[in-house]
């Protein structure tokens, strides 16, 4: 069958209580399969959760790991995903708020050809200390990574680390990869900390590139969106929106999510 | 009824204090007229436009700006454009991820203090789009990202149309234009014009964009201040003997 399934997994109960100390998933997309999986993190308290993937030769999968817990919970995630020959994924990750949320991606391949997308997009509030890091090990030849990873960040003590960590061995030979971390910063009080490394073991290499940045608002784009009347709130929602608006479209969930996140990044700018 | 500038002076904020820019311009456009303002590099020019327009860069130390006998000094910038004021720039701001249809809709809201009825707004984008020899898919493109210098220029022009200001200053617009890109902007300008209640104020270093939209006040700006005043002959003066007449000693730039 080639149609698309579509899975929507709650992982808790949206009340708030204490959950789960652990949770472990394993998933197996078949060979030449194609589905998109929905992970709904929600609810406060403590967890510590695994998610294993194996992707067969030519599968497609899209896996949106949405974190949309209370302020005040701490959570530990760990996706281990292993992409199969010609296989692709995507993989998405939305981390709205948390007190202290340490999400994990960690991407090799079992076969030639294989292609991940990772994406990522976070708002980290006041006292949110929001960690993302990707491991990505290019050990089989012709195959590709993208990274792309953007939040915001507003309030005293607002924090998001970033790492990113690509090998390209000895036999990633034909790899393309490029990771990128940008971050806008809203509000003083915030620290951003980027690390985006890249370890290369082979000169034949289609591309191998990285880069991160923090910032705040520019000035003359706000200037420009005023000189035409519009009010400054207005003006540094659009610009925050702008920021979210090309990795959103590439994730491309439900309008329903897209209008919450939407929500949630424009909040209080 | 008019843009009345009084003895403005401007400074800019520099590494090494405050550096007056503008040394008392004055310059009244009522509606109806097209006035030119042409100097050298370095003269002030652009600093007037940014100033009018309330850029945090400059510092207003004295003088007025009165749009239809209202002061816009002490107005922040959106308040100054919701007066009636436009400045079409120079170097239009990329803004990525919002596109120019969401960026038109949300200023003509502002400005006019209402949603454009969406039947109607759709229309009068897609026909300024035209005018401006911009199709349609042109308002699904990120604000001003990877536009071409002429594309930038023309999108300025379909904002000025759109908004309709009483007052506008087209801070060189003409520059990096090509023939083709200078006429199809000109004529957009004239049609804002024609309507006969508009005030335009036209930045430029050089004499071809006057003609294809014809002044009927041209101002010489020197060293922060209006030297020379005339009608459209003064351009074609100008176009023979360059500011040379007017540099003696000025330490602008």
């Amino acid at each position: 069958m080639s149609g698309i399934e579509y899975l929507s997994i709650t992982t808790v109960d949206t009340e708030p209580r204490t959950l789960m100390p652990f949770d472990h998933l394993s998933v197996y997309a078949k060979p030449n399969s194609a589905a998109t999986l929905r992970l709904l993190y929600p609810g406060s308290g403590r967890f510590n959760g695994e998610v294993e993937i194996d992707l067969a030769e030519g599968a497609r999968l899209t896996i949106i790991s949405i974190q949309d817990w209370r302020p005040e919970a701490v959570a530990q995630l760990r996706y281990r995903i292993n992409i199969g020959k010609d296989a692709e994924l995507r993989h998405a990750v939305i981390t709205l708020q948390g007190q202290w949320i340490q999400h994990e991606t960690a991407v090799t391949y079992t076969g030639p050809g294989g292609r991940a997308e990772l994406l990522g997009v976070y708002f980290a509030g006041a006292g949110q200390h929001l960690q993302h890091s990707v491991y990505i090990d290019h050990n089989q030849p012709n195959t590709t990574s993208l990274v792309d990873y953007r939040g915001a960040l507003q309030g005293e003590n607002a924090r998001s680390s970033w790492v990113g960590e690509v090998s390209i061995r000895p036999e990633g030979i034909g790899t393309d990869t490029y990771e990128s971390n940008k971050n806008l910063i809203l509000s003083d009080g915030c620290r951003v900390d980027a690390v985006p490394n890249l370890e290369i073991e082979t000169g034949e290499v289609r591309r191998a590139g990285h880069s991160a940045t923090a910032g705040r608002f520019d000035d003359e784009q706000l200037f420009y969106l005023m000189s035409r009347g519009i009010s400054p709130a207005e003006a540094r929602r659009l610009v925050v929106q702008g920021f979210f608006a090309s990795i959103l479209a590439r994730i491309g969930d439900s309008e329903d999510w897209m209008e919450r996140i939407n929500a949630s990044v424009v909040l209080g700018v | 009824m008019s843009l009345l500038i009084k003895d403005l002076h401007v400074s800019v904020v520099t590494e090494t204090g405050d550096k007056p820019i503008l040394r008392g311009v004055n310059l009244e456009i009522r509606p109806g007229e097209v006035h030119a303002i042409m100097g050298p590099n370095g003269s002030g020019k652009s600093t007037l436009a940014y100033s009018l327009a309330g850029h945090p860069k400059y510092t207003i130390t004295s003088g007025a700006i009165l749009l239809d006998g209202v002061d816009l000094v002490g107005m922040s910038v959106d308040e100054r454009a919701r007066q009636g004021l436009f400045l079409a720039m120079q170097y239009p701001v990329e803004i990525p991820g919002v596109s120019v249809a969401n960026f038109l809709r949300t200023a003509k809201h502002a400005i006019d203090g209402q949603a454009p009825a969406l039947r109607t707004w759709v229309k009068q984008v897609n026909q300024s789009l035209a005018d401006m020899a911009l199709d349609k898919e042109f308002a699904a493109r990120s604000v001003n990202e990877g536009f071409s210098g002429g594309e930038k220029k023309r999108h300025e022009i379909v904002q000025l149309h759109l908004l309709n200001p009483r007052y506008a200053i087209l801070d060189e617009t003409d520059s990096g234009l090509d023939i083709d890109a200078l006429r199809v902007v000109s004529e957009g300008v004239n049609r804002y014009a024609e309507a006969g209640d508009r005030g335009l104020l036209l930045i430029t270093h050089y004499t071809r964009i006057l003609r294809y939209i014809k002044p009927d006040f041209v101002h010489v700006f020197v060293d922060g201040q209006i030297v020379e005043q005339g009608d459209a002959s003064l351009a074609e003066r100008l176009e023979e003997t360059g500011y040379e007449a007017w540099l003696g000693g000025s330490d602008a730039n």
